[in-house]
């Protein structure tokens, strides 16, 4: 489903202070979901054995992301902008079955699930930002096009095993698409705002 | 000999997030020599790969050069160890190189100790990040922390700093040194070990140069409150003084303090101008006296006669007929040479008949005088005279103007001349009357008693003591008619004085008038003490109550009235020339 974006209350405020929001943004869901995977496997996976058999691949490795500083000092701006929208967007809709998946999931804590809803809610913010962003940065950018999900079937499966595994390795990407996105920020930042010297 | 135990993978640590290295430890080697060897797999790949670097990181390690480093995927890492009876494998380690990242400590800390404007001394920590590591362009965002403690103490105090690179530390003690470490972590990381430790001493000078701070601005402000003080109080004096302004001391004009210490109590209020008061009550009786002096006959004789007999009505009427009667100055001089020639004539039958008059008057005149026996015979004398002769008013008009006119030349003159003459006279008179008989010398006595009390009592005293006088006049006569007879030559001046003095005394008086026709010359020799002793006391009385001040005041006020006064006087003095050839040619005859 595509949002309508509204940019009048972007007009009056500073790319660097975008920025800044944005970052804090991503680095404070980046921690929530470290929590969550942990809490999720300490109480639902006690074999790793699960990783070590099904190891599998999130839906937003085929954005194909920079994984070293070398890589990102490669990409262009706009390119690597254009990256973090993808990602934050990739996540849109397999958050909101995550919150219904972890609601009905007896024995889970409450606490997991409030921090799955503060995630995102925090992204649909974050995806404004970054919007707002690519904007002042290039005017007339278009976005990239997102990886859709299609891991609904297991994580709604009847089997306990199949669900908690489908329910680990979706978090675990979770963890690790948003602390890239903080990454790529903050490294945005220093090279448009301060010029590679943060 | 066994084979090998299970060995144990230590820790995953990474610097960058684009190097990382495994430890593990090894297990029993069964006694025989082991081989160890690590195998990783990676998320979503299914080869499985081993170490590539068994030395860079010491025995039992494998270091991951950024080529074989990959962040935000998942390593499965496992070790083996191997020796001849057989081998065993670790339990797998499932590692996020995002995740292990441990920095090292921060670099280049250096110490300094500053002052702000105030002179308030501060620690000023500065560091730099870990070499290693890429915070330039944005790979890494750090976080700091310092911890410094002085010498002596036990415990650290730890300060967290956030992203900055430096830190000012405050209330530190001087004199103390401080050690200074510090140390970071990456965002999802782990802290770094802490850096090399520094030391600083802070330098007491900063608390001299503040003591001696303080003690300037004490000194100062020691002055300053001197000098306000100083102020204040030169101030204070003039505000007091304008406030309260000094009190005069009484200054008393004319005032001597040693008259009321030696106790002269007229002195001093002589000298205050006291005795301006009681000359202006003076003044007032002055001017009183004055006016009787000036008035008409009428006005002289009505005090007189309230003041010897008061209750007696019929006395005033007689006054009155005499005012009018002295228009006739012609029959004066007519009458006049009448009275030279009966005294000559009967002097002896007019003694017997006053003999026998005194025992009928004492019982009359008892309660309205003092003296019964003196005063009785001297009133019933008068009466009966005026009975029998009707001519005593025309006398009585005759004589008044004499003795009015008298008066005020006297008065107009020297006072001290008219006073010598009128004692010289009373003198004459007192020897006279010691000569007389046994009764004769009674009568002299009270008369003597009587002048010393006129001296000593006030002007009132005086003129209430001239009654006994009067009715001391009969006794007085029969003395006179023994002595007329020697004396009538040298006594004819007395005679002109005994007519003056007798019209404006007392009724009374006319009386002896009337024994004068018959006994006339008798009662004018005798009478002539009477008038004498009057006429000095009223000289006296004026003299005291007229100061010169006042005797000049009333010369101003009254210039016409003495003027007047001159030319009667002349012109009275005239008549009494005319009256003495008279008398002298009578007594030839």
């Amino acid at each position: 489903m595509p949002m309508c974006f509204d940019m009048e209350g972007y007009n009056e405020i500073t790319i660097e202070e975008l920025f800044d929001s944005a970052i804090f943004m991503a680095q404070y869901i980046s921690n929530l979901t470290t929590q969550m995977s942990e809490e999720f496997d300490a109480n639902f996976v006690h074999s790793l054995g699960y990783k070590a058999r099904n190891s599998s691949n999130c839906h937003t490795t085929s954005l194909a992301t920079p994984a070293s500083t070398e890589q990102i000092q490669q990409t262009q701006s706009d390119v690597l902008l254009k990256m973090v929208i993808s990602i934050s967007r990739a996540w849109y809709h397999p958050l909101k079955q995550l919150v219904r998946a972890l609601a009905t999931l007896e024995g889970a804590c409450k606490t997991i699930l409030l921090k799955v809803i503060e995630v995102k809610e925090t992204n649909q913010e974050i995806l404004g930002e970054l919007k707002a962003i690519l904007i002042r940065v290039h005017p007339g950018a278009e976005e990239n096009v997102y990886a859709a999900w299609m891991g609904l079937a297991d994580v709604k499966s009847a089997d306990d095993n199949t669900r908690y595994f489908a329910l680990s390795n979706i978090l675990h990407c979770l963890d690790s698409d948003t602390n890239k996105v903080a990454t790529y920020l903050e490294a945005l930042k220093c090279r448009i705002i301060h010029h590679n010297n943060c | 000999q066994s084979p090998p135990g299970k060995p144990e993978i230590h820790k995953c640590r990474s610097p960058d997030k684009e190097t990382f290295t495994c430890w593990w430890n090894p297990g029993s080697d069964g006694g025989l020599p082991t081989n160890y060897s690590l195998t990783y797999s990676k998320e979503g790949e299914k080869n499985t790969y081993e170490c590539p670097d068994y030395k860079t990181s010491g025995p039992n390690s494998c270091f991951f050069s950024k080529q074989y480093t990959s962040i935000w995927k998942i390593y499965i890492i496992t070790v083996n160890a191997t020796n001849e009876m057989g081998s065993s494998t670790s339990d797998p380690l499932y590692v996020d190189v995002t995740y292990i990242v441990e920095p090292e400590p921060p670099r280049n800390l250096t110490l300094e100790v500053k002052q702000l404007k105030d002179k308030k001394t501060y620690l000023w920590v500065k560091w730099l990040p870990p070499t290693i590591t890429d915070v330039k362009t944005g790979w890494f965002t750090m976080e700091y922390e310092i911890r410094l403690k002085s010498e002596e103490a036990d415990e650290w105090e730890i300060h967290f700093t956030g992203h900055q690179t430096q830190f000012k530390v405050f209330d530190l003690y001087p004199g103390q040194k401080y050690l200074v470490q510090t140390r970071c972590k990456p965002d999802h990381g782990y802290w770094s070990r802490w850096g090399q430790e520094k030391s600083i001493e802070i330098p007491n000078d900063f608390t001299l140069k503040d003591t001696t701070v303080w003690i300037i601005v004490a000194v100062l402000s020691a002055v300053i409150c001197l000098i306000m003080v100083w102020a204040v109080a030169l101030k204070g004096y003039s505000m007091m003084t304008c406030i309260f302004p000094p009190v005069p001391g009484p200054k008393i004009k004319g005032f001597d303090t040693h008259l009321l210490e030696k106790g002269k109590s007229e002195e001093l209020l002589s000298a205050l101008g006291c005795q301006d008061f009681p000359p202006t009550s003076d003044c007032e009786d002055l001017l009183v006296e004055f006016l009787e002096v000036d008035d008409n006959e009428d006005e002289r004789l009505m005090p007189s006669h309230s003041k010897e007999y008061p209750g007696q009505g019929v006395k005033p009427t007689h006054l009155d007929p005499d005012s009018d009667s002295g228009h006739g100055s012609y029959d004066s001089h007519s009458l006049l040479s009448e009275k030279c020639e009966e005294p000559q004539a009967y002097p002896p039958a007019f003694h017997i008949p006053e003999i026998t008059e005194k025992p009928e008057n004492p019982e009359a005149n008892i309660p309205p005088t003092p003296n019964p026996q003196n005063n009785t015979p001297n009133c019933h004398t008068d009466t009966s005279k005026s009975t029998t002769w009707p001519l005593p008013p025309g006398q009585h008009t005759r004589r008044s103007p004499y003795h009015s006119i008298a008066d005020v030349c006297k008065l107009a003159g020297s006072p001290g001349d008219t006073l010598d003459s009128f004692l010289d006279k009373a003198e004459e008179n007192v020897l006279k009357l010691s000569e007389d008989a046994g009764e004769e010398e009674v009568a002299v006595q009270e008369g003597a008693k009587s002048f010393p009390s006129d001296k000593q009592n006030t002007s009132w005293p005086p003129l209430q003591e001239k009654g006994p006088i009067v009715y001391a006049k009969p006794p007085d006569y029969v003395e006179i008619h023994k002595v007329n007879k020697d004396g009538v030559l040298s006594l004819l001046p007395k005679q002109r004085e005994n007519h003056q003095t007798e019209n404006p005394g007392v009724p009374e008086t006319s009386k002896e008038y009337a024994k004068v026709s018959g006994v006339t010359d008798n009662n004018i020799l005798v009478l002539v003490p009477d008038s004498r002793a009057q006429n000095t006391a009223l000289l006296e009385e004026s003299a005291k109550k007229v100061p010169p001040s006042l005797e000049q005041n009333q010369s101003e006020k009254d210039l016409a009235s003495f003027t007047a006064t001159s030319s009667n006087c002349r012109l009275q003095l005239g008549r009494l020339d005319y009256l003495d050839p008279t008398c002298f040619m009578h007594s030839f005859h």
